[in-house]
């Protein structure tokens, strides 16, 4: 029995396979072209005692499904209760990324930015200012490199936080009821 | 440490007109408990004005026409302001929000430059050079998962019919239990099914090594870019293209890989289509028949049969396009283009790996099944003197089963039961219609090789060596994809008794005419349903109705291609 | 709408390397919402990285779409000056 459910939302092609890999040690498919992940995958993570469930959805580019895959990531955001939502983008494609952040923003969901592939985004001259979105948003921002590791010590720790903090703390109010 | 608020605090604001809207929609439906016990009211009503159409459903079951009428009420007063662009200006609004945001967390270079993708992208979609650096890339596939994949299932093929045969007889010797219908059912039944399986394993590893480069690397993303207007004239779409390719390898994952169409009519008839692409379980067989029959040309022959796999496709989807998803229009092609990257070594062993086991997971209790089935029914004898598991395979119950279906297949030439059972098993799975061959043909005493006393460790010696052999020839085979042949031709030798057999069996049921009965047969084993796999795919995907209409729809084509081979050759010689 | 002062012509006649601007989509556009989405919208500014068979690779930000040819016929944009 999980303690907590975990998904990893996003575009398609921002590395979310290998962030699901690189938590959950489970090897699945990563590629660089859109709409690999078929459907939703699911892995275990054990932090500080607790279970974690990782859900990997589907990439999708909006929350308006428009293929089975992107229904697969609509529903379970929406409907699929999850106890947060790590919302995995582009750092060197931020604005067009944000755009289904602003989506997930509007069902209410807890929600986590991960901004990835900043080594990228630097190698093309982008400053990101990761601090800016966390306080504009009012939620945790982790800037990382998951192909080189970097970042995931910092998203393992805020996971175990959350995993340390009762529900009800993290929920302003209730969501899906 | 980061404030524990995890539920953002910014909420997006809408234009005035539609954030009236918003209110109004989210309090009428908030009416309805069930559609409040299940999404957030404000998300539903933004979803709603936006026009998706399946939560309007959801809302119509659950809400009733209260829900249906305010929303419609809605969307009248909105469109004094927005004309039938609603769902555009929310889009675009929502964009402006994500725009300012991005403002804020980003500072950009001041030149804004082409980057070495773009670069890239000049020249591998450049006009001239875009589809000759696919065609190159796709023959370059091609040639991995034949040639250089060749090798090690000759080399795993080897080691069971060889080593591990040897090992189970001696086994079996014993333990006293040798010579009985138990040896004949772990060496027919069991190791000929495990090694219908394992034959599988070089061809789908050198597969998916190559998608994973081109998946990694990018290039995917540009091929469908390339092929689009290739496709679009076929009534498909340029994302249609990836499926067809996978379908070289396997059907299952290609009916899979449809699911990134996001038009249900595209995706459906690439699903279609993509059985006639000759997957890499029909080759065996081609193989087999084809240096029978026509040993100085049988490259030609295998050529013309996927020749004939991607005509037939082509022909086909240009019919249906103008037929039975005649009136739609077609969507407009567009596809995001990741930036370049090398692929890693670590990734692709990942895939390779990933893909190759989750095949097999699926794919081996059918194949073991239908091996164990077929012994089983070869064992039975429902005529003659024989006992269980002793008996002539011409009085088995296996073809007195094949032999209802003869008739069907007599005006094509290859109306003989042994034709028809290796058929019957090839619904079931391509790659036993190969084994069932043997099994049916098997002349008794012409099969029985020769195999001195070996000790484990000569084995296990010659395993090694067998592998070390399969790699060089592996390595060999790799020059000749850029067309230099190292390798010496070898003659693939079907064994004498078993080719001879063959011969007077499509000689027999063809009045004479063998070699044309043998190529109507290729073409039908070509164009008939890939397997039981590849149907539960289809079920799952598209649904039982497509299920059928694609079973039905092969077989009719297949059983009529075979027809026009046979009698339009024999109308000729 | 009325568009008078802006010259516009289909995105698929635009050559590589120009820096353009959409205008608005010509005639029934089946998947407006899907590519307003992606980031195609009128008002949205672009450049023509490549072309291929009447379709085109383009820029939009740091994003590259690639469009098809019926796409690139539909859409119509006005030609800008490159930004310093």
């Amino acid at each position: 029995m999980a303690d907590l459910t975990i998904a990893l939302a996003g575009n398609p092609n921002v590395g979310k396979s290998t962030l699901f890999n690189a938590l959950t040690g489970r090897h699945q498919h990563v590629g660089n072209w859109p709409g690999k992940t078929v459907a939703k995958q699911e892995g275990k993570l054990m932090i500080e005692g607790k279970h974690l469930t990782i859900i990997d959805l589907p990439g999708t580019y909006s929350l308006s499904a428009h293929s089975p895959e992107e229904e697969i990531a609509r529903n379970f955001i929406v409907c699929g209760r999850p106890d947060a939502v790590v919302n995995v983008l582009d750092a060197a494609n931020l604005e067009r990324n944000l755009y289904l952040s602003a989506q997930i923003l509007e069902t209410g969901v807890p929600m986590i930015l991960v901004l990835n592939m900043t080594d990228v985004a630097t190698a093309r001259g982008l400053q990101i200012h990761p601090e800016v979105l966390s306080t504009r948003l009012g939620i945790p921002v982790i800037t990382m490199a998951a192909s080189r590791g970097q970042g995931l010590g910092e998203l393992k720790r805020l996971l175990a936080t959350i995993a340390r903090t009762p529900r009800e703390a993290m929920l302003g109010s209730s969501v899906c009821a | 440490m980061t404030s524990f608020a995890l539920t953002p605090s910014l909420r997006m604001t809408y234009a005035s007109p539609i954030e009236v809207e918003l209110t109004r929609l989210s309090e009428a439906l908030g009416h309805c408990p069930d559609l409040v016990a299940r999404y957030p009211m404000r998300w539903l009503a933004i979803q709603l004005l936006e026009g998706d159409t399946l939560l309007q459903a959801e809302v119509e079951r659950l809400g009733g026409s209260v829900a249906s009428e305010a929303l419609a009420a809605s969307r009248m007063r909105l469109e004094t302001h927005y004309g039938e662009d609603l769902d555009v200006a929310m889009v675009d609004q929502r964009y402006r929000f994500v725009h300012d945001l991005a403002a804020q967390a980003l500072t950009r270079p001041k030149t804004p430059s082409l980057t070495m993708s773009d670069r890239v992208d000049r020249i591998v979609t450049n006009r001239w050079l875009g589809i000759p650096i696919f065609l190159g890339l796709m023959w370059v596939v091609f040639k991995l998962t034949t040639d250089v994949a060749a090798p090690f299932v000759d080399w795993i093929d080897a080691v069971l019919t060889g080593p591990v045969s040897h090992w189970i007889t001696s086994l079996l010797s014993i333990t006293g239990l040798s010579g009985g219908w138990l040896e004949s059912l772990l060496i027919d039944g069991v190791i000929a099914g495990v090694g219908g399986v394992l034959v599988f394993i070089p061809v789908l590893f050198s597969l998916y090594f190559a998608l994973a480069i081109l998946e990694d690397s990018g290039y995917m993303a540009r091929s469908a870019f390339v092929m689009d207007r290739l496709m679009h004239r076929l009534g498909l779409h340029g994302k249609s293209f990836l499926p067809m390719v996978v379908g070289f390898g396997c059907s299952v994952p290609a009916i899979y890989a449809t699911r990134t169409l996001e038009n249900e009519r595209d995706r459906i008839l690439t699903g279609l289509l993509v059985p006639f692409m000759s997957c890499s379980a029909r080759l065996p067989v081609y193989v087999l028949v084809a240096a029978i029959f026509f040993p100085t040309m049988a490259g030609l022959v295998i050529f013309g049969l996927y020749l004939t796999g991607i005509l037939v496709a082509i022909g086909l989807g240009m019919l249906l396009k103008r037929t039975l998803f005649g009136n739609e229009l077609p969507t407009p092609f567009v596809i995001e283009l990741p930036p370049y990257r090398l692929p890693t070594l670590r990734n692709i062993w990942h895939q390779m790996w990933e893909r190759t086991s989750a095949f097999l997971q699926h794919a081996w209790t059918i194949i073991l099944g239908t091996s164990m089935v077929v012994w089983l029914l070869l064992a039975l004898p429902v005529s003659g003197e024989g006992s269980f598991a002793d008996t002539d395979v011409d009085q088995s119950a296996f073809a007195a089963v094949s032999g209802v279906m003869t008739p069907v297949f007599a005006p094509l030439g290859f109306g003989s039961w042994e034709t028809s059972g290796a058929l019957l098993t090839g619904f079931v799975a391509k790659e036993v219609v190969v084994s069932t061959m043997i099994q049916v043909y098997n002349v008794p005493g012409a099969e029985e090789e020769e195999v001195g006393a070996t000790t484990i460790g000569e084995d296990l010696l010659a395993i090694g060596g067998g592998f070390l052999s399969a790699t060089g020839d592996a390595l060999k085979a790799l020059p000749s994809i850029i067309g230099i042949n190292l390798a010496a031709e070898e003659d693939e030798q079907a064994p004498d008794g078993l080719t001879g057999a063959i011969r007077q069996g499509f000689d027999a049921s063809s009045g004479g005419h063998g070699a044309l009965a043998a190529l109507a047969f290729l073409v039908f084993v070509l164009l008939y349903t890939p397997c039981m796999v590849a149907v539960a795919a289809a079920r799952q995907e598209f649904g039982s109705r497509w299920m059928w209409v694609s079973i039905i729809g092969q077989f009719v084509i297949a059983w009529l291609a075979a027809l026009i081979v046979f009698q339009g050759g024999r109308f000729f010689l | 709408m009325h568009i008078a002062d802006e010259t516009t012509l289909p995105l698929s006649l635009v050559e590589v390397g120009a820096y353009v601007r959409i205008v608005r989509f010509n005639g029934g556009m089946r998947s407006a919402h899907r590519l307003a989405e992606l980031g195609v919208i009128p008002g949205t500014e672009l450049t023509i990285i490549t072309t291929h068979g009447g379709g085109m690779v383009i820029g939009i930000g740091d994003t590259r779409l690639a469009l098809g040819r019926g796409l690139a016929h539909k859409v119509l944009v006005t030609f800008l000056e490159r930004k310093q």
